[in-house]
This record gives structure tokens, C-alpha cells and sequence, in this order.
């Protein structure tokens, strides 16, 4: 293995490190010196033999000239950085710091090899020819099992489907304990996994939070209660009136109603919100798709609808695609507040906690009492930044703490577009 | 491959007992009558001589005197020298009348006293008769069935020249369709469908088998070619066999169950075209195969087997299959020597204990 350090050229007393090989290296070993102390070296002879916890490598000498002050011996562990020897010129003696640690470990870049290595190197682990059956190697695709891992327990240690099965459970038994069963992710559970591990990946977070107080917004519902009910057959919620909030915020702040793009960002039309649901099957998010165009009954109507959809599990490739914003919901299950992750290639995904009875302080100084809720907001850096998505949330906050204009549709015309 | 002592060795007062109640074929309450092959396939070619004129036999000693194993006596008297016909020791004008009768519209059924003599013939098989059909763009037809008993067996001391299976020769021929029946049921219902199939079938006949029993239903009944059969169901190891040796699997397999070891054994009865789907299924269900074959290892049936295993089965592995096939040698007169060319029972329990390792 060449290894090059990369330092600054000196003309005198070069340290011999222990090189960085790998992002999790913190020491070596020295397994064999090549020279003794005060032989002459030239550059890029090897001069010792060194294991990682992953390999064994060969440390080169970075100049021509005498080998001294070797401090390592053949099986020490040196840290990383740590000098173990200097190479001098003709009559040059030892620095100062020999006896000093010195200050930051340089960093080292694998290299094409010049020159083919004195010798090959030797790897410690196998050559990954694993002896195992078709059928243990199938399962093993199918498990997640890494078959090195596996002891087999077939002729000459060979691996037995059987053996890949225990080891799954063993491997899942870590954590849960004895009895332990391996639940393979299904096709929508892995699409989803990837694609909000790309977005943590990708999209720099940062999260808003604010207080609603939702004391008018529980009267302005009580007030449409029975004209929506009249109107669609259904009973209003507070989740419609807050999808509704979010569509009149998102029209003003038409920046968060968009798509992240590899190099700029592509501002929708229309406001089609994603609704997160919790069904048997796992989470969903269904899409009111131009909500921002739809009355507070029409959307009473298609949030139920979809709502339903999800239970039974019949919602349609187009039920779920589209989706502008998203809002999350855990307040039903007691969840004071929560930060969500963005659903690319969306800006932003908005997180509601619980409805909650908290005092406050009222103007003559007396303790009183105000339901309230907290919504957090997680944004993409790249699409906002802070300032506007406080902006967005300030506004949002004032549209459902001043919610008249939420059902001013059922006050004033009452009827179905 | 061990020496015949070991079956005695190892398997001792559990050796297992070639018997007619191993292979049982016919459901009971159907009217049926215990045969051997050799009556069963006289029957066969009764029944079809009846059925259709066209129908007549040709062959070495086949008249009077019934044939070197038997199988055609009472015929000539029965259908007469027209019908049922002698021809002098020669192999390639047997093969070629008969493809020139095929020709035009007879149905023949030759006999070669010993499938080691067909290579003779071989012109008459391979380059015309099997070709024809294909090089005439379907206009010419040749139906015939060649009837040849190969095989060895211990103290039958038949020697090189007379106890070779050579099935692989003619499966190796497209054009020609192999059959090889291990009962006298299988024999009787494919030398049916083998003398109504419009073109050549090559008919073998195992000479040990000659003397098995098995119930025949009293009914007609014509089996399908190009299938092969399970004759036992099993869920740990599966053994694809043919003639002979589908009694040596169906011997171990009962010999094992009280073991707690399921073996299933499909008998390759059509050896081509060969039932890649079924040796595949069974595979599948397993996950252990042993192939056993009595025609020489080298480039025989067996390979063939475990290579269909490997395309329609390979990630069900559960074990490397294992192969039991006759010795790449001439057949030794000796009966000491002899006894050491085949797979034997002790053979076959040792391959399925192997397979159980995994």
C-alpha cells in the first residue's frame, strides 16, 4: 500500500507518523521494521509494516536519509500522528519535539502507486469466497444477512439456509431478545425509507416553532359546525380548517409552495397539500390537490374522502402524487410537538402537536386559561431561509388565530361551487 | 461408486427387497391383473395390431420362436407371418425396411435383439429416420418404434457387448423421441402412445425388468410422452432415476422413511424430450436432488438432470446434488467385477445421507 503524506518539504529532521489510513483509524500497530536504527533510507523505500483494524499496510519514507530515534517497537500501538522515527541528514541531530507529542495528525491520501510495492499486501480479511449453499445464499439476499458473518454448520463449515435463518434472528435478537423475528421492509416502506433518508441526506433542515392559540379557531368551528354539515353530510374538523390555513398562508409565500430543484426552484401553480395519515398499512400522505381553490365544505368533502380511502386502503396513484406541502398531524396521539422531515422535493412540511389547556397571564395580572397548540415548521435551507420562513410562519399563525376568513365561504354564500 | 459387498455391509438385514409392492400404480377397486414388463408389452402390441392394420412387427427371432427375451411369442401365431416378421441378422436393412414402410403409412415396430447391435443401424436411425420428417418441411413421416432391451445386470454375465444402456445416444439425436419404462404399467400405456406417434420413437427395454410384476388395469390406456413421472412423493430429497434404477430409489426411499427422511422419485420415463418442468418443481421442493442413472457417468443422463436442476432450481439448493451412475468401463464378464459397474441400493442411501448433511 503507498501511502503519501502530505507535508510541507523540509530539508531536515522528517518525521515518520503514523498515518490516518482510514476515517475511523485511531492507532496502529507496528508489526515489522524494515531498517534499523541509523541506516540509511531513501525515499520511498518501505520502511515498516503497520495493521490496522482493517489491514495491514507499508509506511514509506518521505525522504532520503538516516533512519533515527526510533521510538516504536515492532508490536507497539502508536497513535495516529504520533511520530515514530525521523529521518535526518549526515550528522543532523534529533529535534526538540522527539520527546514532544506533536501537534495534529497529517493528513493522507491513498495514492496511484509510482512503482509497484516491494511486496503485495497482505490482507487479513478473507478473500469473501464464502462457502454456503444456493438456497442460504438466497436467503441471505433476501434477509440482509451477510453470509461472512454466519458460522455454517454444514459439511466443512458450510452454510445452511438453515444457518441463515438463526442468524437473521440472532442478528435481530441483539436488540429485542430471544424469539426475536426479522420483519423484511415492504416495497413502501423502502421507497419511503430512501427517499427521506436522501432528503436528511440532502436537504438542510432547520425548524421553526410557534404557538397557536386556538381559542377562536375552536368558536369560528363551532360557528360552521352545522352549515358544513348541512352542506355536505359530513362534520367539520380541525384539520380541514387548518389545511385551509396552511393553502391561505402558502398563497402569500408562494417560495414555500415549490419544488426544490437541482439548481434553482420550480413555484407551483397551485396548492396541492399532503395530508399525512396513519392507516394500517403504514403511513400515506394523500394530496388535496388546488385546495387553495376549494370552499371549507369542498374540503371538508375531500379530506373525509380521502381520510376514508386511506382506512381501507383503496387511494389511487393520483391520490398520492403531486403534493405541494405537507402537513403532519400527531396531535390525536398526545404528541405536544414534534419536528418532521421534509417530503422531497418539497420546501417545507409543517408539524402540529396536541390541542392543550395552558395558562397564561392575562392583562390584570391573574392567571387564565388558553388552548393552544404548536406547530413546527421544518424548511429547506436551500429553497428559504430563516427569515422568510418565520415570515410564512407568522403569517400562518395570524390566519388561524384570526380565522374568520377560514369560514367566510359558509357565512356568506353557503353553497357547493 | 462402492463395491457390491456394501450393500450386504451396510444396509445388512435392512437391504432392502426388490418387490412388486414398491410401485404401485393402479388405484385400488380398478380392474387390473399383475404382469410382468414382458407380458405387459406383448399386450401393448396386441392390442395395437388389433386396433390398427397398419400395425406389424419385424425383428430377429421375433416369429416362432417369440423373440431372444420372449416378448413376441404367441404373436406369430396369433397375427401370422404377414404381420409378425423375421429377418435375417441384420440391423441395418431391419431399420431401413422399416423406414421405408413408415414412409408409406405403415406403423412398424422392429426389434433389435440388443440396443449394443443398433449401432449398425445407426445411419438408418440418426441420419435418415429421424431427419425426415424435418427435411421433407413436415410432407414425410416415419413412424416407427424401434424396440431394443439394453441393460446389465448382476449374474446375467451379458458382458460388453450386451449390457450397455445407451439412451444417451438416441437422446442425443433431435428427431428421435426416448422412452424408457421402469413397471410393466409404464411400459404397456407409452409402447401405446410410442406406436400411434407419428413419428420415431425409440422403445428400451431394461432385460432385468423383463420379470418385474405390476398390476395393468384390464382397461386401455395410453400414457403421454414427453413427461415424466413422480412415482413417489417426497419433501426432503429428490431422486431423478430411470429404468432400473427408479426400483433401487423406491427401495431406499421406503427403507429411510422410518428414519424421518421424505425422498421423492421422479422417474425419467421419457428420457427426450426431456420434462425439464418437473425435475425443476421437484427440485424446488426439495432442495436436495440425486440423479441416478445406470448409463456410464461420462456425458450421460445424469449430467443432463443436474444441469436442468441447476437452470430451473438453483437458488433452492439446499446440498451440491449428488450423481450415481454406471462406471466409465466396458461391462466386465465376471460376475465379481460386474456386480461393481452399477449404482446400487447401499449406493443410494449413502448419496441420500449425504445430502442430508446439508
Amino acid at each position: 500500500m503507498d501511502w503519501r503524506i502530505k507535508r510541507p518539504e523540509e530539508d531536515v529532521a522528517v518525521e515518520v507518523y503514523i498515518p490516518k489510513m482510514s476515517d475511523h483509524m485511531e492507532s496502529g500497530r507496528v508489526l515489522r521494521w524494515y531498517f534499523q536504527e541509523g541506516d540509511s533510507v531513501q525515499r520511498g523505500e518501505v520502511l515498516f509494516e503497520i495493521e490496522t483494524d482493517k489491514a495491514i499496510g507499508e509506511i514509506q519514507a518521505e525522504a532520503d536519509g538516516i533512519l533515527r530515534g526510533i521510538r516504536a517497537a515492532e508490536g507497539d500501538e502508536v497513535q495516529v500522528g504520533e511520530p515514530v522515527a525521523w529521518i535526518l541528514a549526515e550528522g543532523e541531530a534529533l529535534p526538540a519535539q522527539s520527546t514532544s507529542q506533536p501537534a495534529a495528525a497529517p493528513v493522507v491520501e491513498p495514492s496511484v502507486a509510482p512503482q509497484p510495492a516491494p511486496s503485495a499486501p497482505k490482507m487479513n480479511a478473507e478473500s469473501g469466497a464464502v462457502r454456503a449453499t444456493p438456497a442460504a445464499r438466497k436467503l441471505a439476499r433476501e434477509l440482509g444477512v451477510d453470509l461472512r458473518q454466519v458460522s455454517g454448520s454444514g459439511p466443512e463449515g458450510a452454510i445452511r439456509d438453515e444457518d441463515v435463518r438463526k442468524a437473521a434472528s440472532a442478528g435481530a435478537g441483539q436488540e429485542a431478545g430471544e424469539g426475536a423475528v426479522f420483519e423484511p421492509f415492504t416495497t413502501v416502506q423502502r421507497l419511503a425509507g430512501q427517499r427521506l433518508t436522501k432528503s436528511v441526506h440532502d436537504a438542510p433542515h432547520f425548524f421553526l416553532r410557534v404557538k397557536i392559540d386556538a381559542g377562536s379557531l375552536l368558536a369560528q368551528m363551532e360557528r360552521a359546525r352545522d352549515r358544513v354539515h348541512a352542506l355536505t353530510g359530513e362534520q367539520i374538523s380541525l384539520t380541514a380548517l387548518l389545511a385551509r390555513g396552511v393553502a391561505f398562508a402558502l398563497q402569500k409565500h408562494p417560495r414555500m409552495n415549490a419544488e426544490v430543484e437541482a439548481d434553482g426552484l420550480r413555484l407551483l401553480p397551485s396548492v396541492n397539500l399532503g395530508i399525512a395519515a396513519d392507516t394500517p398499512a403504514g403511513l400515506v400522505v394523500p394530496v388535496i390537490h388546488g385546495i387553495d381553490r376549494l370552499s371549507l365544505a369542498e374540503i371538508t368533502l375531500k379530506l373525509r374522502e380521502l381520510q376514508r380511502k386511506a382506512r381501507d386502503g383503496r387511494l389511487a396513484p393520483q391520490d398520492l402524487e403531486g403534493g405541494s406541502f405537507t402537513l403532519s398531524n400527531l396531535g390525536m396521539f398526545g404528541i405536544d410537538e414534534f419536528q418532521a422531515i421534509i417530503n422531497p422535493p418539497q420546501v417545507a412540511i409543517l408539524a402540529v402537536g396536541k390541542l392543550a389547556e395552558e395558562p397564561f397571564r392575562q392583562e390584570d395580572g391573574s392567571v387564565g386559561w388558553v388552548s393552544r397548540f404548536s406547530v413546527s415548521l421544518s424548511a429547506d435551507h436551500r429553497a428559504v431561509d430563516g427569515a422568510s420562513a418565520a415570515r410564512f410562519l407568522t403569517d400562518l399563525k395570524q390566519i388561524l388565530e384570526e380565522p374568520g376568513g377560514l369560514i367566510a365561504d359558509i357565512e356568506e354564500e353557503g353553497s357547493l361551487s | 461408486m462402492t463395491t457390491p459387498t456394501r450393500d450386504a455391509v451396510s444396509l445388512g438385514a435392512k437391504s432392502p427387497v426388490m418387490s412388486s409392492d414398491l410401485i404401485v400404480q393402479v388405484p385400488a377397486g380398478t380392474p387390473a391383473t399383475e404382469k410382468t414388463m414382458a407380458e405387459a408389452i406383448r399386450e401393448a402390441l396386441a392390442e395395437e395390431m388389433e386396433r390398427d392394420p397398419r400395425v406389424f412387427l419385424l425383428g430377429e427371432d421375433i416369429g416362432k420362436h417369440g423373440g431372444a427375451f420372449g416378448v413376441t411369442r404367441t404373436l406369430f401365431d396369433r397375427f401370422g407371418p404377414e404381420r409378425v416378421r423375421n429377418t435375417p441378422i441384420s440391423e441395418n436393412s431391419i431399420v431401413g425396411a422399416a423406414t421405408g414402410a413408415a414412409l408409406v403409412g405403415m406403423r412398424p415396430v422392429a426389434e433389435i435383439m440388443f440396443v449394443d447391435f443398433s449401432g449398425l443401424a445407426m445411419d438408418q436411425i440418426a441420419n435418415q429416420a429421424a431427419k425426415l420428417h424435418l427435411m421433407t418441411g413436415g410432407q414425410a413421416r416415419v413412424p416407427w418404434v424401434l424396440r431394443m432391451p439394453q441393460g446389465g445386470g448382476a449374474g446375467k454375465s451379458t458382458a460388453a457387448q450386451h449390457s450397455q444402456s445407451l439412451e444417451v445416444w438416441y437422446a442425443h439425436i433431435p428427431g428421435l423421441k426416448v422412452l424408457l419404462p421402469s413397471t410393466p404399467y409404464d411400459a404397456k400405456g407409452l409402447l401405446k402412445a410410442a406406436i400411434r406417434d407419428d413419428n420415431p420413437v425409440i422403445f428400451l427395454e431394461h432385460k432385468l425388468l423383463y420379470s418385474f410384476k405390476g398390476l395393468v388395469p384390464e382397461e386401455e390406456y395410453v400414457l403421454p410422452i414427453g413427461k415424466c413421472d413422480v412415482k413417489r412423493e417426497g419433501s426432503d430429497v429428490t431422486v431423478v432415476a430411470s429404468g432400473y434404477m427408479v426400483w433401487h430409489a423406491m427401495a431406499v426411499a421406503q427403507l429411510l422413511e422410518p428414519e424421518g427422511v421424505s425422498v421423492e422419485v421422479v422417474d425419467v420415463r421419457t428420457v427426450s424430450p426431456l420434462d425439464e418442468e418437473t425435475i425443476g418443481a421437484s427440485t424446488r421442493k426439495t432442495g436436495r436432488l440425486l440423479v441416478v442413472a445406470e448409463a456410464s457417468r461420462s456425458y450421460g443422463p445424469t449430467g443432463e438432470w443436474a444441469m436442468v436442476a441447476m437452470e430451473q432450481a438453483f437458488d433452492y439448493l439446499k446440498a451440491p446434488i449428488q450423481r450415481l451412475a454406471g462406471r466409465f468401463s466396458p461391462v466386465p464378464f465376471a460376475d465379481s467385477l460386474e456386480n461393481g459397474m452399477w449404482p446400487t441400493t447401499a449406493d443410494v442411501v449413502g448419496a441420500i445421507h449425504n445430502l442430508m448433511q446439508y
